[in-house]
């Protein structure tokens, strides 16, 4: 749990520095819970998602995490996952 | 785009004004041409404006206005929660729409829609299981995190009487006055803006000569809205916004008449045609028609006379009107005066007089001194006028009269003199014979 911890204070003085160690608003604590749930349920290939929303969803979600420097762990595998992305010819 | 500090500005500053350009009248954006407008695009729309204006301090009256008119029309279309709904299909219209109002009208209208979008967060600490939707939650809450307290406490509008400021809530055309806003803010650099939305939901920045104020031309009488904003340096945020209404009551005065005559003089035995012009400077913001008498008299006898009726447009201050030429009687020296009447229906509102003079007969020697303007109206702001003088000598000058007298040259030729001396000796006599008069 200790891991767990550090990561909730890093989200915090993120969120409002001088308030790190005091008591949590209900939108800290909202906050702390939406972006751990985003560090669960990132899927193995690195993406967020499922199918042709994928995409969207992985873009919104790391370039917030990339603006923030939250999640570097999680945000190579995007890296890689978009690096193997097949580009496919919309053209009609 | 705008998250990348490093984009060059030119492309961006295009980019926005495409986007401005796209807005509908409403306030909104839609995905194709005039189709239907669309919330969470107006919402990014607004989202991406503020953002530039934030990231490169640069803004115009234009963004402003296209700002302001995007939050309101979000505003508009809020519920009674005042979010934008907050189901699994309509969550992410509140989630953009709240950032764009707060960025673009301030917190305000918005003040509870954290807590509404709380309240839709699952256990698992999600909104519906949907990354996207979470992540764009994550934005919104944040958007309020640490925004700064900020009040504005009160706005007055001032006007000058006299040089004394007098709160002042209703106005006429071409008036000006000064907005004086009371304002706190803390933990933070801010700035206060200022704008009036005109009454075709325009916004428009309140700006004269640098101080927050406005000058209220011809604009249409009617109700009118100052607003005052909190602007959050570093994020763009608007922190807090206050309005302050006032009114512009119909007017309309003729500041200035303007009479010319071209030419303004002759002089005996040189017939001229005389035409006429009259200049009217309105102070309107009502169209008007009015009557006017003109006249040319000389020592009480009329001898030219016309009757106009014109009908003055609010939005142009400047009516030039031509009158009827006369031909002045040129055998002897006299004055004619030429006189304008200007009435609104039987009451005299304004009037102007100009002279045409029939000069006495100039001596023959003299130097004659025109000067021509190349335009008789000069308008507010930046205008020139070209002014040319003429100087012409008329006349052969008489030399000057002396009295006559006997003048004796003697020269010395003695050997001393000889050589320079002589010569110039003899030089100096003949420049005195040259100067000897018949």
């Amino acid at each position: 749990m200790k891991s767990r911890n550090t990561f909730r204070k890093r989200i915090l003085a993120f969120i409002t520095p001088s308030l790190a160690y005091a008591e949590e608003t209900p939108q800290e604590s909202g906050l702390v819970k939406a972006i751990d749930w985003l560090k669960q349920n990132q899927k193995t290939d690195g993406s967020w998602g499922i199918d042709d929303k994928a995409f969207v969803a992985t873009s919104e979600v790391a370039g917030y995490l990339e603006k923030n420097n939250l999640l570097p762990d999680n945000l190579q595998k995007t890296v890689t996952w978009t690096e193997n992305l097949e580009i496919l010819n919309n053209d009609i | 785009m705008t998250a990348d500090a490093n984009t060059d500005t030119a492309v961006l500053q295009k980019a926005v004004g495409y986007i401005v350009n796209r807005q509908h009248s409403n306030g909104s954006w839609a995905f194709n041409g005039d189709g239907d407008s669309n919330i969470s695009l107006t919402a990014q729309a607004a989202i991406a404006l503020s953002s530039f204006q934030a990231k490169t301090n640069l803004t115009s009256s234009d963004l402003q206005t296209a700002m302001r008119r995007a939050g309101e029309y979000l505003v508009s279309l809020q519920k009674t929660d005042k979010t934008w709904g907050t189901d699994e299909e309509s969550i992410v219209d509140t989630l953009l729409s709240y950032r764009a109002v707060l960025n673009t009208v301030g917190l305000d209208a918005v003040d509870s829609v954290d807590t509404s979008i709380l309240g839709v967060q699952n256990t698992d600490g999600s909104w519906y299981g949907n990354p996207y939707i979470t992540a764009l939650a994550i934005k919104s809450l944040n958007e309020r995190q640490d925004m700064p307290n900020a009040k504005i406490n009160s706005i007055k509008l001032l006007k000058n009487v006299n040089g004394t400021n007098t709160e002042c809530y209703s106005y006429n055309a071409y008036e000006t006055f000064e907005i004086q806003a009371d304002s706190t803010y803390s933990n933070t650099e801010a700035k206060l803006l200022y704008f009036v939305k005109l009454k075709d939901g325009t916004v428009v920045a309140a700006d004269t000569e640098g101080q927050p104020g406005w000058n209220t031309r011809s604009s249409l009488p009617g109700d009118y809205v100052v607003i005052v904003q909190v602007k959050d340096n570093a994020s763009g945020r608007i922190l807090t916004a206050a309005e302050k209404q006032f009114v512009i009551t119909p007017s309309f005065k003729v500041g200035t008449v303007i009479l010319t005559a071209d030419p303004q003089n002759t002089t005996v035995d040189k017939p001229v045609t005389v035409s006429t012009e009259a200049t009217l400077i309105t102070e309107a913001n009502i169209d008007k028609s009015l009557n006017l008498k003109f006249f040319v008299t000389n020592s009480s006898t009329v001898i030219a006379t016309e009757n106009k009726t014109i009908s003055c447009k609010a939005e142009e201050g400047v009516n030039i009107l031509d009158f009827s030429s006369f031909t002045p009687d040129v055998t002897s020296a006299k004055d004619y005066s030429i006189k304008i009447e200007v009435f609104d229906g039987e009451n005299k509102i304004s009037e102007g007089e100009t002279i045409c003079k029939v000069l006495p007969p100039p001596a023959p020697t003299r130097i004659d001194a025109t000067q021509s303007l190349d335009k008789s109206v000069l308008y507010p702001g930046s205008d020139s006028v070209t002014a040319q003088f003429i100087l012409k000598g008329e006349g052969v000058p008489e030399g000057p009269q002396r009295n006559p007298i006997d003048l004796v040259l003697l020269l010395d030729n003695s050997g001393s003199m000889s050589g320079t001396p002589w010569t110039k000796t003899k030089d100096a006599a003949k420049v005195i014979a040259d100067m000897i008069q018949p």
